[in-house]
Parts: C-alpha cells; structure tokens; sequence
C-alpha cells in the first residue's frame, strides 16, 4: 500500500484529539484508509439510547471521492437499506474535497434525527413511514432496543 | 438546484430561436426537405458557435462580460427565455441562486482573486491535501485552494454537464476561471457535455447512431413522428456525414421494416442470440470438396479456389440456380420442414411447432445476419472506394469526375443491401400466403442485384474496373430499381394484412 496522504493522517489525528459529541472514529491498524465508526442514536429520536456501529473506508481517489460508508448494525429507517447502505446527497452527487469524514458522520448523525420518507432507499420501510408514521417509528424504536443497545 | 427546476417543453425553447445576424458568422443553412421529415443537419462545433453566438447576444441585452452569460445559460440548461424572464424579475436572486453574485459575500470584500504564488519560505497550506504548495486559486468568496488539487477537482467535474462550483461553496467558476486552472481548454470540455445533454434532454435533436460520428440532427416537425411511425412510415434522416437512420428508433435506417417490426426484431435477436451463436460463422467448406473457404468480400456468390465449384455462401447450393431464377435460398421451405417434422414422429406436436418456429425464425436470422456481415465486408471495400477512384483516376487517365461512379456504386450497394437485410426481418412476421410468395419473389430479385454489383466489386484491376463503368452503371441502376420494387413490395404486404406482431 501506497504511503498515507497527509490529508488522511490530519482528519485522522483531528478525529482522536477533537472528537465529535455522540460519534467515534478509530481507524483498523491493518488498513488505516478503514475506519469503525459509531454514532451515537439522536435524542429524541427513535434511535436515542442506540449505539450504532458503522464502516467507513477511504477509496483511493479520497477526498476527490466520497468515502465509502455502511451501517453494520441493522437499523429500522426510510434512506437506510438492509444491507446498511445509505442515501445521502454528499455521499452522492453533492460530495466535495472540502468535505470531510467528520463532516459525513455529522450529517448521518443528522439524517437519524430526521429521516427522509420522499426520497428513500429502503423502499418498504418509507412507505410504512409515509402511510403509518406512529407505527413505524415504533418499530424504529423497537428495532434500536433490539440492536443497538448493547447490555 | 434540481434539474425540474428548468424543466422546459421541447418545442418552445430552440437553439436556433434567436437569429443570429452577424455577418462575420454565418451558419450554412443546412435545411433538408424529405419527403416526410423536414430536419437540419448540425455538428457539433456548429452547435457550439451557435451557443457562443446565443451568449454574445445576450451579454448584450444584460450588460454582463460574455463568460458570466455562458455560466448562466449553462445553470439554465440553454434556456434563454426562462433566464431572461428570472433575471429581468430579480437579477440579485438569480446571481445569488447561481453563485454568480457580484456583491460582497459573507460581508467580506477578496479583491485578490485568480491565481496566487507563494514561496517555499511562506507557501500555501492547501485545505484539501494538506500539503504545503506554491501555486494556488482563489475565488471571489475568497475560498482558496492548491492548484493540483483544484486541477484534480476540475478534470471530474468537467465530464458532467453543471455548472462548477467552488469546493466550498455556492459560488461559480466562470470559463475564464476554469481555463486557467486547468491550462488548457476545460470550459470547452465542459461545454461540449452541454451540448451533449442538451441535446439528450431534447426529443427534436439525436446523434447520428454510426460508430464515430459526432453528427446532430434536429427534426423540425417532431409533432408528425408519432402519426409517422403510427402508419408504418419510417422516418429517416441523413445526417451530414451521409450516414441514413430512423429518427424514432435513433438506429440504422431499417428500410423497409416498419419501426415497431424492427424493435420486436432486435430483442428477438437479442433473446435468441445464445441460440443461434453457431451460425455465425464466417468460414464455411466447400460443399463439393470439403476445402475450407473464408469469405472476405461481401459477395454471396463463392468459387472454391480448390475445386472451382461455385455456389451461393448463403444455401450451399450450386450457384447455377440461382442465376436463372433468382435466388430460391430466401424463401422458407414450408414443405421440407414439415417433412422434417414428419419424421420426427417421437416428438410430442407441440414440441414440432416450436422446433419448426424455431427453425422458421433461424432461417430468417441466417439470411438477415448473412447481409449484416456482408454489409460489413462491403463497407471496408467502400470505405477505400476513395483510393480506389485514385488508383483507376491516376492508372488509367480518367478525370475524378468521370471515376465518381465507383463512389456511387458503392453508396447503392450499402443501401440496398441493408434493404434486403431488413426485409428478412419482415418476412419473419408475415404470414404464408400468396402475399408473402410475391413478397419473396421480389426479395430474391433484389439479393440477385445487390450480388451481382458486389461481385464487381471483387475486382481489384483498376483497368478492368474502368473498362467495366458500364456494368457498374446497369447493376446499380438494376439495384435501385429493385431496391425501389422491395419498398413497395413491403408497404403492399402490410397494407394486405398479412404483417403478424
Ligand atoms: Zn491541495
Ligand atoms: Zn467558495
Ligand atoms: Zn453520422
Ligand atoms: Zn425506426
């Protein structure tokens, strides 16, 4: 592997020495381009009192790429998919360099607080949004009970 | 901004609605009247001088420097109408909107914008490497950032369509901006992919579908193709390049197939291409001697080079039918395959009837992909007819006017070929009667023309091809005749009933 960026290395150092409230970023010690990542469940949320583990894994092209993010834990919300995946504009289209990982888990962080149900990825479950929202945030709810509570 | 925000009908807002009336630029008007299709032919520098020429003239009516015209038209997707009708309601909201904004932003004043240097002593700490740099770009918000990266950053952004904005903000990059970080001509990168959606965004304009041709052409009664493909017309065009394609189906012309024909023919080619892998094969044997023939011309008609036995590439049949009367080998044989049927008598009937439509329908992809390969082959001996012109201009001391015929020859032999190979596609869908035997009967006619011109093709002597103009001539005026017989021959079919989707 081609030696670290130093735009890698000063997110990285930022991340330990200045930490965002509610979220964790340690990178592996195999690959430090990966990350594991959690993000702690808004409050009033009905993810508040989850703690939800993620991945995130810096492509080659970073940061003129997106990084690479997925839920590990499985989680009850309209843009998140089975498979963890999530939709979110600056993971897309409106990603820039200028950008950071910091700034990414911030706006997941935001996305928990305030699911989207128009414009989902997780087509099920936004249409139990759109049409029940008492009852699906109640299965959010349960799903966080579930597993993102750790005993 | 998202894309329905200057969501615009087809039909109100063209390129070409203002006139352009400066003398020192004038576009050729290249109007074409057909039959049933009025279309232009554009390229695509065409296009771009046209857009240059549509900003010149609206930097005009606004009083702004041309580039901050181009990045607004750009944001507006080309349409000058609705921009001018924003802009004249509230030019602070649009420039705001568009992060073109000539006011101070963030209440700060950068006056030095544009390029920057610095020493290794004092350099630039670049926000997006991290790297300490010497080179940098600043924008009017006063973002700054290293020229590697910034390059970096352009070279993605440019294969898109949008307007560029800062990495930091909602400010724009202007072409100005765009060239001199990237040092050479980004913008024109970045305008070509304009021209590219807007014409994909357009249902009046398409791309020439031939391989390599940068071609547009933009139909002008675009409201008549549905009635036109309704009633089975084919509306072709001929884009500047001389290549011919079917407006609709934005593919080759498919003559004399009617558009919904040609679409229930290609996904059937493409659903069955697994089955019929092993027909396409471009050697066969020699039917008499076994010796192994590779075709390289487009001509059906074969001689082993082993034995001297001619016979037709298409049916393996000795080549002295087909001369006399026509070729038999397009015709289905109805009577052999129900034989075939016959004797297969541990099959279940139903199971007889998709082997037999199966066969059916191998017969007709056999001829049809035979002409498709032909046509292949015809083409790059055409596509060297120029040389060839040369050769017989210089060899035998004829004027390049009097050689054009080989040019001519060659155009008809393309067309009438794909003709024939259409045809067989037509022929798969109707069913079997008298209709469809008189429908063969002038298919062969037209496979015996369009073999004969090719056979003259074969000859490299460009002595001989001089001595023969005259036989060039009569075959290709054969050709067109019975290529003109195929058309009608087709539209009587379908007017019969006898067409089956
Ligand atoms: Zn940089
Ligand atoms: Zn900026
Ligand atoms: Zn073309
Ligand atoms: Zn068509």
């Amino acid at each position: 592997m081609s030696s670290l960026p130093k735009r890698i290395i000063k997110e990285t150092e930022r991340l330990v020495s200045d930490p965002v409230p509610g979220i964790t970023a340690v990178p592996s010690e195999e690959n430090l381009r990966y990350f594991n990542v959690t993000i702690e469940g808004p409050d009033q949320s009905p993810y508040e009192g989850g703690i939800f583990k993620l991945e995130l894994y810096l492509p080659d092209d970073y940061p003129m790429v997106a990084p690479k993010v997925r839920f590990l834990t499985k989680i009850y919300h309209p843009n998140i998919d089975k498979l963890g995946r999530i939709c979110l504009d600056v993971l897309k289209n409106n990603w820039s360099p200028a950008l950071q990982i910091r700034t990414i888990l911030l706006s997941i962080q935001a996305l928990l607080a305030a699911p989207n149900p128009n414009d989902p990825l997780a087509n099920d479950v936004a249409e139990a949004w759109l049409q029940h929202e008492t009852q699906a945030i109640e299965t959010a709810r349960e799903w966080t009970k579930k597993y993102a509570v750790l005993e | 901004m998202s894309d329905e925000e200057f969501e615009y009908t087809d039909d109100s807002d063209s390129l070409y609605s203002d006139s352009v009336d400066d003398d020192n630029f004038k576009i050729e008007d290249s109007l074409v009247k057909h039959d049933i299709v009025q279309y232009k032919q554009h390229t695509t520098r065409e296009m771009m001088e046209t857009l240059h020429k549509k900003c010149t003239k609206l930097s005009e009516v606004l009083g702004k420097p041309h580039d901050y015209v181009v990045t607004l038209l750009q944001s507006y997707k080309w349409n000058s109408e609705k921009l001018i009708e924003d802009y004249m309601d509230d030019p602070q909201d649009v420039e705001l909107r568009l992060g073109l904004s000539t006011v101070k932003l963030n209440g700060e004043h950068h006056e030095n914008t544009g390029l920057q240097t610095y020493t290794e002593e004092a350099p630039f700490s670049c926000f997006i490497c991290c790297e300490d740099k010497l080179e940098s770009y600043k924008l009017k918000c006063g973002h700054e950032f290293c020229l590697d990266c910034y390059r970096t950053y352009l070279n993605e952004k440019v294969k898109q369509a949008n307007v560029i904005k800062c990495p930091s903000c909602d400010v724009a990059l202007t072409p100005g901006d765009i060239d001199t970080i990237s040092g050479t001509n980004g913008s024109s990168v970045l305008l070509e992919n304009s021209i590219k959606e807007y014409v994909e965004r357009h249902k009046t304009y398409k791309w020439c579908p031939s391989p390599d041709c940068n071609a547009i052409v933009e139909v002008l009664n675009s409201s008549d193709i549905a009635h036109l493909v309704d009633t089975n017309q084919i509306p072709i065009v001929i884009c500047s390049n001389g290549h011919r394609f079917c407006f609709n189906c934005g593919f080759e012309s498919h003559v004399p197939a009617p558009c919904n024909v040609t679409k229930q023919w290609i996904n059937k080619c493409k659903d069955d291409s697994e089955t019929v892998k092993w027909i396409t094969t471009h050697t066969k044997t020699c039917p008499k001697c076994d010796t192994s023939i590779e075709k390289n011309g487009g001509c059906n008609h074969m001689t082993c080079r082993k034995c001297a036995y001619e016979f037709c590439w298409i049916c393996l049949g000795t080549w002295d039918n087909h001369n006399n009367q026509y070729y038999q080998c397009n015709r289905y044989q109805y009577e052999q395959a129900e034989k075939n049927n016959k004797s297969a008598k541990d099959k279940k009937l139903q199971d007889e009837a998709t082997k037999k439509s199966l066969q059916r329908y191998l017969h007709y992809y056999n001829l049809f992909n035979i002409h498709e390969i032909s046509t292949k082959q015809d083409k790059s001996r055409c596509d060297v007819v120029e040389n060839t012109v040369r050769e017989v201009q210089e060899g035998v001391g004829i004027s390049w006017i009097e050689a054009q015929f080989l040019v001519d020859s060659a155009s008809t032999l393309l067309n009438a070929r794909r003709v024939l190979k259409w045809s067989y596609a037509v022929a798969f869908y109707c069913d079997r009667g008298y209709s469809l035997d008189l429908f063969e009967t002038v298919q062969a006619g037209l496979a015996d023309a369009v073999e004969a011109l090719s056979l003259l093709f074969e000859i490299s002597d460009v002595e001989v091809i001089a001595k023969k103009k005259l036989n060039f001539l009569n075959a290709s005026k054969l050709l067109e005749d019975r290529q003109r017989a195929m058309v009608l021959a087709t539209e009587e079919t379908i007017n019969n009933g006898t067409l089956r989707l």
